[in-house]
């Protein structure tokens, strides 16, 4: 139990291995914010993300046995969930481009309170919608290092420890990543400017 | 003057303003000669920007309730599986037999106390005599034979 009476993560997947519900209850409520974040970054698609980030909490409870604690718990829920994204992502791929499926019930952000408007604000939109659109396009194992680097802020090691890769091959994978975005981004612009 | 490969080490950080001033001036100084890592630097800032304008996602409403809906229909039942109910109920069938085994024989048990003193004392009753003439059967015998031979 931590200082505040909350349970720290590990008292948490201790009372999960017990078979406490409330336990496994709380664990959902505390990190189902970031896991479907993660699956609707990496599907696009609402009902499907809501799909994969539920398989992902039953794989985190039928993986219980086998945390061994070298990494912290959330880490380790995201390899959980790094893994059944991936998987689901190729096999959409697969089945259909990617393109097809985006979901439009989440658009991109709109202008929050006080941010700025106009046509430079809406001009910056429209670049970030192009640039989380090239990141969809990339391979699953380049974007989700891109997303859980840039958007989920996970650092090089934690990146590693999640997709289970040694660091320099995280800095390899960003690396073929970002050559690949700048020249998406590129045709996309120059596309624009004729 | 830094090479290219070394300021794309610095360019995340430099998009994050997170690089101290002297190595910031000195990548500006190398980005001001060079269109690649302008352009990679200009990637840098466009993912920064599109990381911090794209929000968490609230799981959608009732998201908690579904996966535990789940995890008792499809984790518990792997934990009840019809060898583990089988192992259970022939223990509590055992046990069960055991304690009425237990039950059933201890009114007798006094009643089977006094039955086992009672056979102990007419054994001694009717062996005594008879091991007594057995004996005196055997050394009349004894006695016969030796006369017999002498």
């Amino acid at each position: 139990m931590g200082h505040d009476g909350v349970d720290t993560d590990r008292e948490l997947l201790r009372r999960c291995r017990e078979g406490d519900p409330d336990g496994f209850r709380e664990l959902v409520l505390r990190y189902e914010t970031m896991v479907y974040t993660l699956a609707y970054r990496m599907l696009r698609a609402r009902e499907e993300a809501e799909d994969a980030a539920q398989e992902v909490f039953l794989n985190v409870f039928r993986a219980l046995p086998y945390f061994r604690g070298e990494c912290t718990v959330k880490t380790w829920i995201y390899r959980v969930a790094a893994n059944e994204c991936i998987t689901r992502s190729k096999r959409r791929r697969k089945r259909h481009t990617a393109a097809t499926e985006f979901d439009e019930e989440h658009p991109g952000p709109t202008l929050l309170d006080g941010e700025a408007s106009g046509p430079e604000a809406l001009e910056r939109k429209e670049q970030d919608e192009r640039v989380r659109h090239a990141v969809d396009d990339l391979p699953e194992k380049y974007r989700m290092a891109v997303v859980l680097h840039y958007f989920e802020g996970l650092s090089y090691e934690e990146v590693g420890e999640a997709l289970e890769i040694p660091m320099n091959t995280v800095k390899t994978w960003l690396f073929r990543a970002k050559g690949m975005l700048r020249a998406r981004l590129k045709e996309a612009f120059a596309g624009d400017a004729r | 003057m830094i090479g290219c490969s070394d300021v794309r080490e610095h360019l995340e950080a430099l998009a994050h303003g997170k690089l101290d001033e002297k190595l910031a001036r000195k990548v500006h100084q190398h980005l001001a000669g060079c269109e690649e890592c302008r352009e990679f630097f200009g990637l840098e800032r466009m993912l920064a920007h599109a990381a911090t304008t794209a929000p968490s996602l609230p799981a959608p409403e009732g998201f908690a309730d579904r996966v535990m809906e789940r995890w008792e229909r499809e984790l518990l039942p792997a934990a009840e599986s019809p060898g583990d109910i089988l192992l259970a109920g022939t223990y509590v069938l055992l046990q069960g037999l055991r304690l009425a085994w237990k039950q059933m024989w201890q009114p007798f048990g006094f009643v089977f106390g006094e039955v086992a003193g009672v056979l102990a004392y007419a054994k001694e009753l009717l062996w005594s005599p008879a091991e007594d003439a057995c004996r005196a059967t055997v050394s009349a015998l004894k006695l016969a034979y030796r006369s017999t031979t002498f």
